[in-house]
C-alpha cells in the first residue's frame, strides 16, 4: 500500500504540464479558515474543506460534517462551494462541489471595438476518501471539472484531476503540549478526452507542517507550507498563525484568531523576475477568526469561520464559511 | 503639332474621354490609329493591344473613350500610342505617352492609437498630448528613378519621376462635441510597398482642446491624382479627468489566443508623465502569473499599448481561462481588468 502510494505521488515530480494558470479556481481557498491560515494545507485538518488541499486531511471524527463557504472578491467574480464528508469506521468519504464564474467580461475585437459582453464558468466536482492507518491518513480524491464560455463561441472544456496525500497525524508521540502533523499532496490534471496533462495550478507538490503547542485552555497553532512547482523549479511557502482559546461552556466552546501569509516566494531560477517586486506582489496577507459553537438543543456542533484577504493592488477578498458537525 | 489637350496623366473611370488635337487636318496626315498597351508589357514579344475605337470630334480632334478602351484592364501604367497611316504607306510616326490608370481610393488601414468604440458608443480615450497615426495605402504604383515598381508584379525599368510621382493630399477637420475648430490641407507620399504614414498632433490644437472633454472627431478626405477620393470619420473621447481614463483600461483584442501566436494589447491612458509603472497580470485565485515594469516611453502623457503574448513569468503559455490585470502607477491604480484566454 504504502510502496504505491510512494509512486503515485512522485509520478507529478515527473511529469510536466506545458500551460500555467488555467483551472486556477480550484487553489482558492475553500474555507474562510484556509483563506485566514494562508491557505496551507493542514489548515483545514480533519474538516471537508480540505478535499481540494490534500485529500488526507478529509479524516475527520464526526460522522457526518457539512460545510458551505461563499468568498465575496473582485466584481463580477463570483465562488461558491459546499462540502460533505461521512466517516464510517476508518474511513471517512467527502463530496464536494466548487462553483467559480466571472462575468461581464468586455470583448474587444483587434481595433478595439466593444463587442459585447461574456461570461465565464467553471465547475469543480470532487469525490474523496481517506483512511487512517497507524497514525497515518491516507488520501485519495479525484475530481471532474468543467470550465466554459458563453456569449461567445467556445466548446466546453472538461479535465479530470487526481489529488494524492499523506498526512502523519502525530509525529511526535503522546507528547500532549505539542501536536506535530505532517502533511504531503500531489496534484495533477488531465484534459478529457486525450488525457494529456495539464498544469493546473503554480504549484503541484505541496510540503505542510502544522505545529500545535497547548497550554491548559490555550492553544497556539503554527501552520507552514513549502510549495514545489516542478515546472518551473520554484519554492514558496505559506503560513499560517492561529492562537486559539478553549471554553468551558456549554455554548461557545472555541474561537481563534488567524493570520495568514500566502504566499512567499523563496526560491527560482529565473533572476531577472525573481525581485523585491515579484516577491511583493506575489503575496496575500489575510486576517480572520473563527467560533465553535454547540447548538443546545438540537446537540450539533457549528463552526463559523471569516476572512479578509488583502494585496498589495487586488481587491480585497472576504470569505465566510459555516460548518455543521454531527 | 500633336497636343494631348486634356493635362491628366493618372486618370480613373470618371476621366473617361482623352482628347487628342491633331492640329492638322486627318486628311492630309493620312488615317490615325490608336495603340493601347500596357506599359508593363513593353519588352513582352505578346505585346499586349485592345482593339480600340474613337471619334474623330472634327477634323482635327480625335477622342478615345478610355473607359471604354481598358474596362476590363487592370489598374496600372499605359502607353498609349498614336500612329498615322498615311494612305498606303504603312509607316507611321508613332506619338505616344505613359498614362497611369487607377482607381483604387487611398483607404486608412490603421490607426494609432485605434479609435475603437467603448460599451457605450464613445471612442477610446485619446489626450491632448497624444499624436494620431494614420496608416494610408493606395495603388497601384510607385514611381522611382530606377523604374515603376508593380507590388505584384515587379518594377518596369524606366524613370517616370517628371511624370508622375506618389503624392497623395489629405483635408482634416476636427471638432469637439460637434463644434468644428479646425480644418487643415497636406500631402503625404507614399512608399514603394504603396503605404503612407501622416500625423496629427493634437498639442497644435492646444488652445481648442484645453479644459474640454468629450467626443473629439477626425473628418478626413484622401485623394490621390486620377481623383479617388475616400472620406473618413474616427471619433475618439478627449479625457481630461485621470480617474475617467483610468476607469477605461482594456486589453483588445479580449479574447485572444497565445497558442495561436495572437497578441493582446494592454491599452491605458495617462494625463501628466509619470516616474513608474507596473503591469500585473493574476489568476482567478490572485497568484501572480505576468510582472512588467513600463519602460520610459510608456510612462509619459498620451495614451499608450503594451502589448503581451500571452506567456507568463513562468516561461509557459497561459492556459484557457480569465485572468486579471492591473496596471499600478504612483499614487495612481487602474481599473481592474478582466482578459480571457482561449486557445
Amino acid at each position: 500500500m504504502k510502496i504505491i502510494f510512494i509512486y503515485l505521488i512522485s509520478l507529478p515530480m515527473i511529469i510536466f504540464g506545458d500551460e500555467s494558470g488555467g483551472l486556477s479556481f480550484l487553489n482558492i481557498p475553500t474555507s474562510g479558515n484556509s483563506a485566514s491560515l494562508g491557505n496551507t494545507i493542514t489548515a483545514d485538518l480533519y474538516r471537508p474543506t480540505s478535499l481540494l488541499q490534500n485529500p488526507a486531511n478529509i479524516w475527520q471524527n464526526s460522522q457526518h460534517t457539512f460545510s458551505i463557504s461563499k468568498r465575496s472578491a473582485i466584481t463580477q467574480t463570483n465562488y461558491l462551494n459546499g462540502f460533505y464528508g461521512l466517516k464510517i469506521r476508518d474511513l471517512t468519504f467527502c463530496l464536494g462541489v466548487v462553483q467559480y464564474g466571472v462575468n461581464k467580461i468586455e470583448e474587444y475585437d483587434t481595433e478595439a471595438n466593444f463587442q459585447g459582453y461574456f461570461n465565464f464558468q467553471n465547475w469543480a466536482i470532487a469525490l474523496g476518501t481517506s483512511k487512517r492507518m497507524s497514525g497515518m491518513l491516507f488520501g485519495i480524491g479525484v475530481s471532474h471539472i468543467t470550465q466554459n464560455f458563453t456569449q461567445i463561441s467556445y466548446n466546453k472544456e472538461n479535465f479530470l484531476g487526481l489529488d494524492i496525500g499523506v498526512t502523519v497525524m502525530d509525529l511526535l508521540y503522546r507528547n500532549n503540549n505539542v501536536i506535530l502533523t505532517v502533511s504531503y499532496v500531489n496534484k495533477i490534471m488531465f484534459d478529457i478526452p486525450d488525457f494529456q496533462q495539464v498544469n493546473s495550478a503554480t504549484s503541484n507538490n505541496i510540503l505542510g507542517i502544522k505545529t500545535l503547542f497547548r497550554q491548559n485552555s490555550i492553544s497556539l497553532s503554527i501552520f507552514s507550507d513549502l510549495l514545489f512547482n516542478a515546472n518551473s523549479k520554484m519554492v514558496n511557502m505559506r503560513a499560517g498563525l492561529q492562537p486559539q482559546i478553549n471554553f468551558k461552556n456549554n455554548v461557545l466552546t472555541n474561537a481563534g484568531i488567524n493570520i495568514g501569509l500566502n504566499k512567499l516566494p523563496l526560491y527560482w531560477t529565473d533572476d531577472d523576475i525573481f525581485n523585491d517586486d515579484f516577491i511583493e506582489y506575489s503575496r496575500k496577507l489575510s486576517i480572520g477568526g473563527y467560533l465553535e459553537i454547540m447548538l443546545p438543543v438540537i446537540n450539533q456542533n457549528m463552526l463559523i469561520n471569516y476572512a479578509y484577504e488583502n494585496h498589495k493592488v487586488l481587491p480585497a477578498s472576504q470569505y465566510v464559511s459555516i460548518q455543521f458537525s454531527i | 503639332m500633336i497636343d494631348f489637350i486634356d493635362n491628366f496623366r493618372s486618370f480613373n473611370s470618371d476621366s473617361t474621354f482623352l482628347e487628342i488635337d491633331l492640329n492638322t487636318d486627318v486628311e492630309t496626315i493620312g488615317v490615325p490609329s490608336v495603340r493601347v498597351a500596357s506599359a508593363l508589357t513593353l519588352f513582352d514579344t505578346t505585346l499586349h493591344e485592345i482593339s480600340h475605337t474613337f471619334n474623330v470630334v472634327d477634323n482635327n480632334k480625335i477622342r478615345l473613350n478610355l473607359d471604354q478602351l481598358l474596362n476590363n484592364e487592370k489598374d496600372g501604367l499605359y502607353k498609349i500610342t498614336l500612329m498615322f497611316n498615311y494612305f498606303s504607306d504603312t509607316s507611321s510616326i508613332p506619338f505616344q505617352r505613359y498614362y497611369l490608370l487607377d482607381r483604387t481610393s487611398p483607404d486608412i488601414y490603421q490607426f494609432s492609437p485605434f479609435p475603437g468604440q467603448k460599451s457605450d458608443g464613445s471612442g477610446q480615450d485619446i489626450t491632448v498630448n497624444d499624436t494620431l497615426g494614420l496608416y494610408i495605402t493606395d495603388g497601384p504604383v510607385y514611381f522611382d528613378i530606377q523604374g515603376v515598381i508593380y507590388p505584384d508584379s515587379g518594377t518596369f525599368p524606366i524613370d517616370l519621376t517628371y511624370i508622375f510621382d506618389n503624392q497623395k493630399t489629405i483635408q482634416y477637420g476636427l471638432s469637439i462635441n460637434n463644434n468644428n475648430f479646425a480644418f487643415q490641407a497636406d500631402s503625404f507620399m507614399v512608399d514603394s510597398s504603396l503605404n503612407g504614414h501622416y500625423s496629427i498632433d493634437n498639442n497644435l490644437y492646444q488652445s481648442n482642446l484645453i479644459n474640454q472633454s468629450g467626443d473629439l472627431s477626425y473628418a478626413f478626405t484622401i485623394r490621390d491624382k486620377a481623383g479617388n477620393s475616400n472620406n473618413i470619420d474616427v471619433l475618439f473621447y478627449l479625457v481630461l479627468n485621470q480617474n475617467s481614463a483610468n476607469a477605461h483600461f482594456f486589453n483588445y483584442p479580449n479574447p485572444f489566443s497565445p497558442r495561436n501566436s495572437e497578441i493582446t494589447n494592454f491599452r491605458y491612458t495617462l494625463l501628466k508623465d509619470t516616474e513608474w509603472g507596473k503591469l500585473f497580470i493574476f489568476d482567478s485565485n490572485g497568484d501572480l502569473v505576468y510582472l512588467y515594469q513600463l519602460k520610459e516611453y510608456e510612462l509619459s502623457s498620451g495614451t499608450h499599448n503594451i502589448l503581451w503574448d500571452g506567456n507568463s513569468i513562468y516561461g509557459s503559455k497561459l492556459a484557457n481561462g480569465v485572468y486579471f490585470s492591473i496596471i499600478e502607477f504612483p499614487k495612481n491604480k487602474t481599473r481592474f481588468n478582466k482578459i480571457a484566454v482561449i486557445n
